[in-house]
């Protein structure tokens, strides 16, 4: 019983974490329409530069540096490839191509910046707590705080604010907002920025347990974001968060059973199961016009 | 340096052979997919422990291959029978990643991380290729046989409705095509493709290892396609010789060993950026 809770615990650590990796490929994916493959470059690069620069100028800044780094890097795809591309009528493989593209220069240059091998944050946060036998890290308090308040935060401006009504517009139908003269630019590069920024958010949830990071993790960050919005249920963002909360949670639950070392392959396959039965996610209502 | 022309050259045909096969699904069905490297290695996996553990000779051990690998791809066509492409994008994607770790974890079978060592080489009728000759003329020839058998079908009355169905799913339905049993059976010739040349792979380098069916390798042999030209059989051919020979020219340049790997990796992603923005349509056209 006690293992059980442990890894409950654990997976509502995973099931935040992930719940922002969803969040983050929601508001991209369904703001630009583009497979943001290159978002695993800017996870791994923003997460390498919180750890570079913690132990020199303290763990706040430090972070603060990864944000802006992640920012720049999101806001740099869409200005500088997928936006161009697209005015030039490139097709949606073309794009993705063109994303995958700089998923590769990214993470090699990350490489010769701070090395192949996995750097851990070497910050102490205090010791755990333990409640009834149940180790709980000081990183598995802050992160489901942090998650409710990032995704709170997502949410409240989509459905509270005029901004986010354009947002939801946007999402919607673009064709319709341009022809009433709304610049649709702006915002888009709003939610990227924001899908962007998370990220190192996260990331630094996932270090404070000793997590490591190297250049070449970030694909399986975005597979795990775009899993969340697909199981959530296409364009809505609540539904990717839930959606990334479940596949952290049941992924840890599931150790209960299986060996850790199978724990990626029974997600993927769990996930797959599901997408084939229902197409819709869990929260979607119709399917959505194929992009590509 | 003879020896190491020839074994680049081989390593063109094999890939100019996965990329063949993968332009079916991209190129000429419009169906995008991530996992092509899975199917490439359930081909050379299923061949090299057919031979190891059954003892059995190169061509039923071929045989072996092509059907694991037309079955794994007919399983990937699931998710582009029902829904949009989005889908089959993040679906072939997963069980790209699946398999990855299917080859580490049942280490039993696979060899894990460590991968299979001394697969024999390929044998028929009594005649051993053991010569790095050898494999390039019988791979090239393959190569060049897969090439007509493909040009002929993208010819025929099937290979029209492909297209068809790239450029609109509904219009083919409407005339009474069976656009599922389609898309199958193309994935079904893809991944027979494919799984080939798997097993060719493992049978010259006698040894294959996980990293070498992971998503990069996906994503290497997409690359190809859209840089040789989607939707033509020429352009995945030039796409493959491409995009094996210009990042080896990087070996002559004096750079440090320890970054050469990452510079050569630059390369070929800036290859990939600068193709999508000068010449999407690769470099052989199609008509």
């Amino acid at each position: 019983m006690n293992l059980f809770l442990q890894l409950a615990v654990n997976g509502v650590y995973a099931g935040s974490i992930f719940a922002l990796f969803g969040l983050s490929f929601a508001l991209i994916f369904a703001t630009t329409k583009v497979w943001h493959f290159a978002q695993g470059a800017v996870y791994s690069g923003s997460a390498l530069i919180v750890v570079a620069l913690a132990t020199t100028i303290g763990l706040l800044p430090a972070i603060l540096a990864g944000v802006v780094f992640a920012t720049l890097g999101g806001l740099g795809c869409q200005a500088g490839i997928y936006g161009p591309l697209r005015r030039r009528g490139a097709s949606m493989l073309v794009i993705v191509m063109a994303s995958l593209g700089v998923t590769i220069v990214g993470e090699n240059l990350l490489s010769i910046l701070f090395g192949p091998s996995q750097k851990t944050l070497l910050v102490d946060v205090g010791g755990p707590i333990i409640v009834g036998g149940v180790v709980i890290s000081r990183a598995q308090i802050l992160a489901p705080i942090i998650a409710v308040a990032v995704v709170g935060l997502a949410l409240f401006v989509l459905y509270r604010t005029d901004f986010g009504r354009k947002v939801q517009a946007l999402i919607g139908d673009e064709e319709l907002m341009q022809l009433q003269g709304i610049a649709t630019g702006p915002i888009r590069m709003a939610c990227v920025a924001f899908g962007s920024a998370i990220l190192p958010i996260a990331a630094v949830m996932l270090l404070l347990s000793g997590t490591g990071v190297s250049p070449y993790i970030g694909l399986p960050v975005v597979l795990i974001g775009a899993m969340s919005l697909f199981l959530g249920g296409i364009n809505s963002m609540l539904g990717a968060a839930i959606g990334g909360f479940l596949i952290g949670f049941v992924e840890n639950v599931a150790l209960y059973f299986i060996p850790s070392s199978w724990q990626a392959a029974f997600t993927y396959s769990l996930f797959l199961a599901i997408i084939l039965v229902r197409p819709t996610g869990l929260l979607g209502r119709r399917l959505i016009q194929s992009s590509m | 340096m003879a020896t190491y022309i020839i074994g680049i050259l081989v390593t063109v045909s094999l890939f100019a052979i996965l990329a063949m096969s993968l332009d079916l699904l991209l190129g000429y069905t419009g169906l995008f997919t991530i996992s092509h490297a899975a199917i490439f290695g359930v081909g050379a996996y299923g061949a090299a422990l057919t031979m190891q553990a059954f003892g059995w000779g190169f061509l039923p051990a071929v045989g072996v291959a092509l059907v694991a690998s037309a079955l794994v791809s007919a399983a990937i066509s699931l998710p582009s029978l029902r829904v949009s492409g989005d889908y089959l994008v993040l679906a072939s994607f997963a069980i790209q990643e699946v398999f990855y770790s299917l080859l580490v974890n049942l280490d039993g079978i696979t060899g894990g991380s460590a991968g299979l060592h001394r697969i024999p080489q390929p044998s028929i009728f009594g005649f051993t290729l053991t010569q790095p000759l050898d494999f390039l003329i019988a791979y090239t020839l393959i190569a060049i046989l897969i090439f007509i058998a493909l040009s002929v079908l993208v010819r025929s009355p099937f290979g029209l409705l492909l297209k068809a169905i790239r450029e609109d799913e509904i219009v083919p339905q409407t005339l009474g095509k069976d656009v599922i049993a389609a898309k199958v059976k193309i994935f079904v010739i893809a991944g027979c493709v494919a799984g080939l040349a798997g097993a060719l792979y493992g049978s010259y380098y006698t040894f294959i290892d996980p990293l070498t069916f992971d998503v990069h390798a996906s994503v290497l042999i997409l690359s190809m396609v859209l840089i040789g030209g989607m939707g033509t059989l020429w352009g995945p051919v030039a796409g493959a010789a491409l995009l094996i020979i210009l990042p080896e020219l990087l070996r002559f340049f004096p750079f440090p060993s320890e970054v050469l790997g990452n510079l050569r990796q630059i390369f070929y992603g800036l290859i990939i950026i600068g193709f999508c923005f000068l010449r999407p349509t690769g470099l052989v056209r199609a008509r």
